[in-house]
């Protein structure tokens, strides 16, 4: 069965880019522009990786974050912060939340996002396509 | 805002510390448009949506290199941002250089081979103890030296890369065989947004900042950074890393 990612993302040119780019290779994608709607989705897409950015409306990432992560049931899933900040206080606070990794959007291609996504998808979902 | 401070360095003006708040926040706001440009190009790229003529594909490269270059001058500007803030944050971890260097020479390979430039890489006293480091920002100093040395490099010339062990740090040379710097040029090129005027017509895209960059980053570890060169027969340029870490 294909793997699940959500995306939380805002910028609707940023979802849609990244959208494509996972249904291309074949993953089943949820998406959410927002905190409420993000939690929601984590409920019932029951994603096998998050792709979350941390400036959000209402809540945002950083909270999203932490709210996963003390979670019983939900502090397994890997969370990849894509962000377009890329200090070393945001790449060191999302690590010491939990982050699986940090990625600064404008420095990746979609396949390198790709590749990565790969890297962290749970042991069950190992050996997935690996295409480009 | 998250991530922005407007924390005013002691002993800087106002203006210089809004100047370089400016510079943060939009620098980060500029990088969501050139991250849509990029992606939505990359993927255009694919031909998934439908085939693309020559000229399309041509155009469209074109259009992904600039883009790559702006993504790059903000890049340089944020940093820019982050030395003048007093912001420099080093992660330091034991980084083992020798293999730091055989990994940047071999991303850099097919640009020598396709400029016909031969290139060398000894290590002097080795075997190198582990040196304290922020291996991100060494590795983007070393990047920007190879880099230079390449561009400014005629076809057929070469590079000569050495790290040398002595008992209080390690010095990491680059030598080229290329344009060189003009003497009356020498004291400013470590200076923010200053280009040589030689180097300008062979590399009319680069911003001036490598350098400046260059010399913080080594700076904040507490090395030196320098060069030799002569206009006409390329350069050398050195940096010391001490073993003491910082």
């Amino acid at each position: 069965m294909a793997p699940k990612i959500l995306i939380i993302e805002d910028e609707p040119s940023l979802l849609k880019a990244m959208e494509e780019a996972l249904l291309v290779h074949d993953f089943q994608v949820a998406t959410a522009v927002d905190a409420g709607r993000g939690m929601e989705q984590v409920q019932e897409f029951k994603p096998d990786l998050i792709l979350l950015d941390i400036i959000l409306p209402g809540k945002n990432g950083f909270e999203i974050l932490k709210e996963l992560k003390s979670s019983p049931e939900y502090a397994k899933i890997p969370v990849i912060i894509m962000s377009n900040l890329g200090d070393e206080e945001e790449i060191n606070q999302s690590m010491s939340l939990g982050a699986a990794d940090y990625l600064v959007k404008a420095e990746y291609d979609l396949n390198e996002i790709v590749n990565r996504i790969k890297k962290y998808l749970p042991q069950s979902h190992a050996g997935i396509q690996k295409q480009d | 805002m998250l991530g922005f401070k407007s924390k005013t360095k002691k002993g800087s003006s106002l203006e210089e510390s809004l100047k370089t708040d400016f510079i943060t926040l939009s620098s980060h706001q500029l990088r969501t448009p050139l991250s849509a440009v990029k992606w939505f190009t990359e993927i255009m790229m694919t031909q998934r949506n439908g085939k693309l003529n020559q000229k399309q594909l041509e155009y469209l490269r074109e259009i992904y290199r600039s883009n790559e270059r702006a993504i790059a001058l903000v890049n340089d500007l944020l940093q820019v941002s982050r030395v003048q803030e007093g912001k420099l944050h080093l992660d330091l971890t034991d980084v083992d250089l020798k293999s730091l260097v055989d990994e940047i020479i071999d991303s850099h390979r097919s640009q020598l081979t396709a400029n016909t430039i031969s290139y060398n890489f000894q290590v002097i006293n080795g075997p190198l103890p582990k040196l304290a480091l922020d291996k991100v920002k060494i590795r983007r100093v070393f990047q920007n030296l190879l880099n230079n040395a390449i561009q400014y490099t005629p076809r057929g010339g070469s590079v000569q890369i050495t790290l040398k062990n002595s008992p209080r740090e390690i010095v990491c040379s680059i030598t080229d065989t290329g344009v060189g710097i003009p003497a009356d040029q020498q004291s400013k090129i470590f200076d923010r947004f200053y280009r040589g005027t030689n180097v300008s017509k062979i590399q009319p895209d680069g911003t001036g900042l490598g350098l400046y960059i260059a010399k913080s980053l080594i700076e904040a570890h507490r090395g030196k950074i320098w060069f030799e060169s002569t206009e006409g027969e390329g350069a050398t340029f050195y940096f010391s890393l001490p073993k003491s870490g910082k």
